[in-house]
């Protein structure tokens, strides 16, 4: 078999000690995928590997394994940050619906620190070298150590903070799943893809929680707002006894606001059932002051010719006459004094509407069959008492009727209208 | 860790791409010894050598899945990392360090990460310490001449240029003797095998 061009470079190269340009050569052509001694390649790569092997094995000291732990932790931490800060700064969030394929909260679980030291030190105790506990110096090395500038939208750089956290999730390995060899990982790009996803369901968790909060604080921000608007009620302050509002049994919540509501729907409605009953009573009061008022109305009148009327009603032949109202559910009455010995008369009468304009109520005695005109009357209160001024002379033993009517002003009518209002016989 | 002991460097790989950190520190407990030596060797200062080999299992950690897990070999992929991460540190730390290309992603995946050829047998740290004093017959069987370019080349890091004006002869006299010194070491370790 014909050697490849660059066979010749192949044992240098193998060692690690080909000419820069020699190697870019020799990789350009490898990329090419001619044809190439690869086996004799791998055989090379495999001898010079072993050069080391021969040397006399020192171990390090047992607290370089510490070493690794905390800077594994502060890279991860480090670039999770940078993460986050790069994601708020987007502000771009991948679809929720693929956060759920990696457990998000199992990789960035706190790291196992002391799990890996307690490892450590049993190992170490193990060990033929002596044990030392990390020193502040060499946490200071470690701190100090500077990280090389990374792209953090880079794939390989989300791969990495998965790598990281997970790394340091508490699994146990005592079920081993070894995945079979592939050419890559079969869950290498799932990874890098959920990688963000993983960040942003951890970000997302923290965001649920700190909208639960945020939430819980709104509600609370809310509440209050509702809740005071009670605490400022006067009724309420007058009901705590003062301005101290701390006084106040502060209701919390809807359930606060609804009993308060119900609490001031109850004192409305007892309020209005309590105006309603002075109301009543006000009324009833007012129509009890009315009747009085026209009870002594109706004395002061009757006192003013109470003398006439008594000696009316105290002289041999007297009578008197009723008047009620000729419609159904009209207002008002009237009744009629007279004396034949005397031959002097009173009308009184009370309700009795204002007549209307240029209307006059007009009083008529009916004597065999014969309107006779008594004169006009016009109310000056409910209750009214009036001479009679024209008192024909009348026979005691004929039957008389009188009415009264409503007629035009100024005493023309010679007989009744048709609009009576008040008719009554004398008894 | 009892579980992990009984792992080969393959699985331990795997474990690790997995992002198991039991795995990563059984891989630290059966590796680290080697690779603390090989990296002092280089760097010889130990101070510096335990910060080289931190960084080496951080690398680790963070690039296992540039490893071929269907034909790489586990040792031969760990042991170039540790040196060429090592002598990457070593020059930077030398006289002419702005002279580097900066340290980032692509650098580390370019000059740091090994690349192992598409065909080759798996070694492990068990076969490889196993076989050792084969090596070691096998090298020692070469010439001095043959065993200082090799030492120069493997362990100082140096090209055939940086070599041959190290030892003030021709560069192509270094070529044919680093291919000599290969194939030789290659057939005393076969034959010693035989």
């Amino acid at each position: 078999m014909a050697n490849s061009p660059f066979y010749n470079l192949l044992h240098a190269y193998a060692l690690g000690s080909l000419n820069n340009q020699d190697v870019k050569e020799l990789k350009s052509y490898l990329k090419s995928g001619s044809e190439f001694e690869w086996a004799e390649l791998g055989e090379y790569q495999n001898l010079a590997a072993l050069l080391p092997s021969i040397l006399n094995l020192e171990n390090p000291p047992a607290k370089l394994k510490d070493k690794v732990a905390r800077k594994l932790y502060r890279i991860r931490d480090e670039r999770r940050k940078t993460i986050i800060d790069e994601r708020r700064r987007t502000r771009v969030i991948p679809p929720l619906e693929e956060a759920p394929v990696i457990p998000a909260v199992e990789e960035l679980a706190p790291l196992p620190v002391e799990e890996i030291l307690s490892s450590n030190n049993q190992e170490a105790e193990n060990s033929s070298d002596p044990i030392g506990n990390i020193s502040q110096e060499d946490l200071e090395s470690i701190m100090a150590q500077s990280e090389q500038p990374q792209d953090v939208n880079s794939e390989e750089f989300k791969q990495e903070i998965i790598n990281d956290a997970k790394g340091f999730s508490p699994e146990e390995i005592s079920e081993p799943v070894i995945p079979a060899p592939e050419p890559e990982l079969p869950n290498a790009d799932p990874v890098e893809e959920q990688a963000p996803l993983a960040e942003e369901a951890a970000e997302e968790t923290q965001t649920v929680a700190e909208n639960a909060d945020s939430a819980e604080e709104k509600q609370e921000a809310v509440a209050p707002t509702e809740t005071s608007e009670p605490a400022k009620n006067p009724i309420l302050e007058r009901l705590s006894g003062g301005d101290d509002e701390s006084a106040l049994p502060k209701p919390r919540g809807r359930k606060g606001l609804w009993s308060m509501v119900i609490f001031l729907l109850l004192v409305v409605i007892a309020l209005g059932a309590a105006i309603y009953f002075i109301y009543n009573q006000l009324n009833r009061n007012k129509r009890e002051l009315e009747d009085l008022r026209r009870q002594v109305n109706t004395i002061s009148m009757r006192s003013d010719a109470g003398a006439d009327i008594l000696s009316i009603v105290t002289s041999k032949n007297y009578k008197t006459a009723d008047l009620t109202p000729v419609k159904q559910n009209a207002s008002g009455y009237g009744k009629i004094f007279m004396s034949y010995d005397l031959k002097i008369a009173y009308f009184e009468y009370a309700d009795i509407p204002e007549p209307a304009a240029n209307k006059t109520y007009h009083l008529w005695a009916k004597i065999a069959e014969e309107f006779i005109s008594l004169g006009e009357f016009k109310p000056k209160g409910t209750v009214n008492i009036e001479p009679i001024p024209k008192l024909p002379v009348i026979d005691k033993d004929k039957s008389v009727a009188f009415v009264l009517t409503q007629e035009n002003s100024g005493g023309n009518a010679t007989a009744p209208s048709s609009n009576i209002y008040l008719t009554g016989e004398a008894k | 860790m009892a579980a992990n002991q009984s792992y080969t460097d393959l699985e331990l790989l795997q474990r690790v791409a997995n992002y198991d950190s039991k795995a990563l520190e059984a891989l630290y407990n059966r590796y680290s010894p080697l690779i603390y030596t090989l990296v002092k060797k280089i760097v010889s200062d130990p101070s510096v050598a335990e910060e080289v080999l931190t960084d080496i299992f951080v690398i680790i950690w963070r690039k296992v899945h540039h490893f071929d897990f269907t034909s790489g070999s586990p040792y031969t992929w760990l042991i170039t990392l540790a040196r060429n991460k090592a002598l990457d540190v070593i020059k930077r730390n030398g006289a002419n360090p702005e002279q580097f290309e900066e340290y980032d992603e692509q650098y580390e995946d370019l000059y740091i990460l090994p690349q192992l050829s598409q065909s080759i047998d798996i070694l492990d740290l068990q076969t490889a310490i196993g076989i050792r004093e084969k090596v070691e017959k096998a090298l020692n069987q070469l010439t001095d001449a043959q065993q200082y370019v090799i030492y120069l080349g493997y362990y100082e890091g140096l090209n055939e240029s940086e070599i041959a004006e190290r030892l003030k002869i021709p560069v192509q006299t270094v070529k044919s003797k680093l291919t000599v010194a290969m194939t030789n070491l290659r057939d005393n370790l076969i034959k010693g095998d035989a």
